[in-house]
C-alpha cells in the first residue's frame, strides 16, 4: 500500500460551456478499494469516461498512470495500461458461452482470424482460477444469473492483466447474498494488488467494502475520506449538499378497525404460503426479505397477474376476486414494479405518453377520440406535482435520470387515483437526493389516506419510512415488527439474513 | 439424464423427430419413399432452398432480415444466362464466376446501405428487392432464356453413383459444401463470431468488444449474396431455362423454413443444422401433401398452419424456460 497507481491532476471537462468536471484531482493507490459516490449529474460518469479514455479531458488536465504522464489517451491505451471498466450492462454477449465471453478480448487482440477453441477454454479456465470460481465454461451467458454474469465480466477483465477494475453500480441487481460473494471476490482481487474503484449509490455497501471514499458533487471533488473517519449520514449529506434529516414516519390510525386491504390465508403453490396481512388507511407497510422470498410473486397476485390458488383478498372488508390488472385498478390497487426499465416505463416514448397510458379512457373528448387538450392539462399537472425534471413533457423517458424515470412511473399509476399502492423496490438504482423525494411523496400520499406497501432490500429505508415491517422469507411471512425507538436494527438484520 | 433433457430442449431434436414421423407417414402411403434413389432425388430438389436459406439465416443471425435474396438470385441467374448463351466458349467456372460475383456485388449494395445509412435491414432489402427486380425487368424486357448450352446441362445433370442404383446430384454436393464452409466460418473465424456478437449484443457492444463491425456487416451481406448467386445455377439447371419471373414472390417459404429451423427474428440464435432441418421439413411436408393428393389450395392452408404451430411450440418451450414468476422454495 501507499504506492500510487493512478493520479488525476486538475481534470476538467466542459460540455457546451457547462462544466461537467471542475479541477478534479485524486490519487488512487495500488490495491486499494476506493469508492466513488455522487448523485446523478455529479460528474461521476464523465470522470469514468476520461479515466477509461473514451472521452478526452480539457487542456491542462493531467493523468498519471504508475507515475508516468499519459498523453493523447484513448480507450485502447487505457486497456494497455491495465485499466478495465465493468459497466452496469456488463457488455457481455448473451448468446455466447462463458468461455468465449471471458476470452473474447484476448481472441480479438491476438489478430488471428481463426479461433483456437482449446486456447479459449484455457484462457477462461485460467481467469476463473484466479478468483476461485467454477462456472461451466460451455454454458450460455444468457442462462446465468446476473451475479454469475458479473463474475464472467470480472474474469474477462482479468484476462487483460487488469491493474484497476472499475465497477459501475455492480450490486444494483444482486441479492444480498450475491453482494456478499461479490465483495469477497473484490477483497481477494485487492489482496492480489488489483485496485478496485467501486461506484455505487448504496452507501451501506460502500461502507462495507471501501477503504476510502471520494465524494463528487456538481463536477467538483468534495473530499476523500477514509472509512474510519466518517459515516454514511455524513457522506449522504456531502453528496446532496445539505443535511437530509431522516425523521421517522409516524402513523395515526383515523379509520378505525376496518383494514383497507386484507389478505386471508393466501397461498399459491411454489410461490407463497398462508399469507395473512392487513393494511390500514394511511399506513406505509414495509415488506422486507431476500430476493427469492416470494414477495414479488405475492404483489403480482394482489395486482391480478398471478392468481392465487387459495385464500381471500378483501378490500374494505369486502371479498373480491382479482384476476386481471383491470380488476385490480378498478379496485384501486396499483403495483409499481421493481424492474423499472423493462416493466415500469416505455423508455423510448415521451413522458406524456407514459403518464397517460393508464387512463386513456378518461382522456376522451366529446367526439370519443383522445382529446389533446385534456391530455396536456393532465400531463402538466403531474409533471408539476411530482417535480419531474424535464424541459418539456415530450422528452423521451430514456433521457431522464433514474429518479425522474421512477417519478414518471409513479405519475402513471397515481393518475388512476388508486387507494392502495404496492411499491416494489421503488428506490433501486436512484440516487440519495431523488430517494428522499420518493420518500416524501410516499408520506404525502399516505397522509391523504392511501395505503402503501413498500417492498425493499434496504433495511434503513424501511425503518425510516414504514410504520410496520413484515419479514418475508421462503414464501412465508415470518415476523411482524412495529417500528418504534425500541426496534433493534441488528436483530432485524439477523432475522432476515440468518 | 441431464444431457438427455438438454437434447430434448433443442429445436433440432424436435424438428428431427417431426421429420421422422412425417417420413413414416409418407412411407405408409408410398412404399418406395424410403428408397435411397427417392430420398436423394428429394434432397436434390431441396438443394436450392437449402443453399439460399443458409444466406438468409446468416443475415437473420446478425440481427437483420433479408427480403432481397430471390431478386439477387434472379439477377445473378439472368446475367449468367445471358452471357453463356451469347458465347461459344463458356464453361462452368465462368458461369459460377459470373453469378457468384453478381451476388457479391448486389449483396455489397445491401451491406453498404445497412452499414452506412443505418437503415433497418427490412426496409433496405425491401427497397433493393424492388430495385434489383425492376432494373432487370427493364433490361431483359422480361424475355425468357432458353437453349442453355450443352456444357451447362452436362454440369447440372451431373451426379455421382451412390450405392446400388442411386445417384447423388452435384446440387446436393454443392449444398453440403456450402453448409460445411459456412459452419467453419461461423464456428472458427473471428468474422463468424462477429456475426453472433452483432446479433446477440448489437452494434455498439460488438464494437466496444473490439469487433470490426463494418467488415463483419459487409462480409455478411456479400457472403449471403454469393450464396444466392451460386444457388441460381441450381434454379436454372432444374427447369433448364431462365425465367426472370420464376422466383418472384417465393421469399416467404424460405424465411418460414429458417424461422421454423430455430433462427430467431431478433437475431443471435439458431443453428445451421436446425435451419437445414427446417428446409427439409417444410419441403417434405409439401411433397407429402402432393402425394396425399391434397390440392394446391389446401396445401397453402396446411403449410400455414404447420408453420404457425411449429413456431408456437418452439416459443412455448422457450418461454417455459424463461418465466417471469419464479419458483420459490417454500419452507413448510
Amino acid at each position: 500500500m501507499g504506492e500510487e497507481l493512478l493520479e488525476l491532476i486538475n481534470i476538467s471537462k466542459n460540455y457546451d460551456g457547462v462544466k461537467a468536471l471542475d479541477n478534479f484531482s485524486l490519487i488512487i493507490e495500488k490495491g486499494e478499494i476506493h469508492a466513488l459516490v455522487g448523485e446523478n449529474g455529479s460528474g461521476k460518469s464523465t470522470l469514468l469516461k476520461i479515466v477509461t479514455g473514451s472521452l478526452a479531458a480539457n487542456e491542462g488536465s493531467i493523468l498519471k498512470i504508475e507515475g508516468k504522464v499519459v498523453k493523447n489517451y484513448k480507450s485502447i491505451d487505457s486497456i494497455h495500461n491495465g485499466i478495465e471498466i465493468i459497466y452496469q450492462d456488463l457488455g457481455l454477449f448473451p448468446n455466447m458461452t462463458v468461455e468465449e465471453n471471458i476470452s473474447l478480448n484476448q481472441t480479438l487482440e491476438s489478430k488471428r482470424q481463426v479461433i483456437n477453441w482449446k486456447k479459449v477454454n484455457q484462457i477462461a479456465f485460467h481467469a476463473m482460477a484466479q478468483i476461485d470460481i467454477n462456472l461451466d465454461p460451455k454454458v450460455m451467458v444468457k442462462d446465468l444469473s446476473i451475479a454469475d454474469q458479473q463474475l464472467v465480466a470480472i474474469c474477462r477483465s482479468l484476462t487483460q492483466n487488469a491493474k484497476v477494475i472499475i465497477m459501475d453500480e455492480p450490486t444494483s441487481s444482486l441479492t444480498r447474498k450475491e453482494v456478499h460473494s461479490l465483495f469477497s471476490i473484490i477483497r481477494q482481487l485487492s489482496s492480489k494488488g488489483i485496485t478496485i474503484i467501486f461506484v455505487s449509490h448504496k452507501l451501506d455497501e460502500v461502507f462495507e467494502i471501501a477503504e476510502r471514499i471520494t465524494v463528487l458533487r456538481d463536477g467538483k471533488k468534495i473530499g476523500t475520506y477514509s472509512k474510519k473517519e466518517t459515516n454514511p449520514e455524513k457522506i449522504a449529506s456531502l453528496m446532496t449538499g445539505g443535511e437530509i434529516t431522516y425523521t421517522r414516519y409516524s402513523f395515526k390510525n383515523n379509520s378505525g378497525d376496518m383494514p383497507l386491504l386484507e389478505l386471508n390465508a393466501l397461498s399459491k403453490k411454489d410461490n407463497y404460503l398462508n399469507i395473512n396481512l392487513k393494511l390500514y388507511k394511511g399506513e406505509i407497510l414495509g415488506i422486507i426479505g431476500p430476493l427469492s422470498s416470494g414477495r414479488t410473486e405475492l404483489s403480482l397476485s394482489v395486482f391480478g397477474l398471478n392468481l392465487p390458488y387459495d385464500g381471500i383478498i378483501k378490500i374494505d372488508g369486502k371479498e373480491i376476486l382479482i384476476n386481471s390488472t383491470q380488476k385490480a385498478i378498478q379496485n384501486g390497487i396499483v403495483y409499481v414494479p421493481e424492474d423499472r426499465m423493462s416493466s415500469g416505463v416505455i423508455l423510448s416514448k415521451p413522458i406524456s405518453s407514459n403518464i397517460c397510458l393508464t387512463i386513456l379512457n378518461r382522456l376522451r373528448g366529446k367526439s370519443g377520440f383522445l382529446s389533446n387538450k385534456k391530455r396536456e392539462v393532465l400531463v402538466k399537472e403531474w409533471v408539476k406535482s411530482l417535480t419531474i425534471k424535464c424541459t418539456n413533457p415530450e422528452m423521451v423517458v430514456s433521457s431522464l435520470s433514474g429518479g425522474n424515470q421512477q417519478k414518471v412511473v409513479l405519475a402513471k399509476w397515481l393518475a388512476t387515483e388508486p387507494r392502495i399502492i404496492i411499491l416494489d423496490s421503488p428506490t433501486a438504482g436512484i440516487d440519495v437526493g431523488a430517494k428522499s423525494k420518493i420518500y416524501e411523496l410516499m408520506r404525502e400520499l399516505a397522509s391523504k389516506g392511501l395505503g402503501i406497501i413498500m417492498i425493499s432490500d434496504e433495511i434503513p429505508e424501511v425503518i425510516n419510512n414504514c410504520n410496520r415491517i413484515l419479514i418475508m422469507k421462503k414464501g412465508r411471512i415470518l415476523k411482524e415488527y412495529e417500528v418504534n425507538d425500541n426496534l433493534n436494527k441488528e436483530a432485524l438484520m439477523d432475522e432476515i439474513y440468518a | 439424464m441431464k444431457n438427455f433433457k438438454k437434447l430434448f430442449n433443442k429445436t433440432e431434436t424436435f424438428l428431427f423427430i417431426i421429420i421422422i414421423v412425417f417420413s413414416l407417414i409418407i412411407f405408409s402411403l408410398n412404399r418406395s419413399f424410403l428408397l435411397p434413389e427417392n430420398l436423394l432425388g428429394l434432397l436434390k430438389s431441396y438443394s436450392f432452398s437449402g443453399i439460399v436459406s443458409v444466406g438468409v439465416f446468416l443475415i437473420l443471425l446478425s440481427g437483420g432480415v433479408d427480403l432481397s435474396f430471390m431478386a439477387i438470385t434472379t439477377v445473378s441467374m439472368y446475367m449468367m444466362g445471358s452471357y453463356i448463351i451469347s458465347t461459344s466458349n463458356g464453361n462452368v467456372a465462368l458461369a459460377f464466376l459470373i453469378c457468384g460475383s453478381m451476388g457479391i456485388i448486389l449483396g455489397a449494395i445491401n451491406g453498404f446501405l445497412v452499414y452506412y445509412f443505418k437503415i433497418a435491414t427490412l426496409i433496405v432489402t425491401l427497397g433493393t428487392m424492388n430495385l434489383f427486380y425492376g432494373v432487370m425487368m427493364f433490361f431483359s424486357k422480361s424475355r425468357d432464356i432458353y437453349n442453355l448450352p450443352q456444357w451447362f446441362r452436362n454440369f447440372t445433370t451431373f451426379s455421382v453413383p451412390f450405392g446400388k442404383n442411386a445417384q447423388m446430384s452435384v446440387f446436393i454436393i454443392m449444398w453440403i459444401l456450402v453448409i460445411l464452409v459456412t459452419w467453419f466460418i461461423l464456428k472458427y473465424t473471428v468474422l463468424g463470431r462477429g456475426v453472433y456478437a452483432l446479433g446477440g449484443g448489437g452494434i455498439n457492444k460488438a464494437r466496444q468488444a473490439g469487433f470490426n463491425v463494418r467488415a463483419i456487416t459487409m462480409f455478411i451481406y456479400c457472403y449471403a449474396g454469393f450464396l444466392y448467386g451460386i444457388a441460381s445455377v441450381i434454379s436454372a439447371g432444374t427447369i433448364d431455362q431462365i425465367l426472370p419471373t420464376s422466383l418472384v414472390g417465393k421469399e416467404m417459404p424460405i424465411i418460414a423454413a429458417v424461422v421454423v429451423g430455430g433462427a430467431s427474428l431478433a437475431g443471435g440464435s439458431g443453428s445451421l443444422f436446425g435451419v437445414t432441418l427446417g428446409v427439409i421439413l417444410l419441403s417434405l411436408i409439401r411433397n407429402g401433401l402432393t402425394l396425399m393428393k391434397v390440392t394446391s389450395y389446401y396445401q397453402g392452408v396446411v403449410m400455414g398452419i404447420i408453420i404457425l404451430v411449429s413456431i408456437i411450440i418452439t416459443n412455448f418451450r422457450l418461454r417455459s424456460l424463461t418465466k417471469t414468476i419464479s419458483k420459490i422454495d417454500i419452507e413448510y
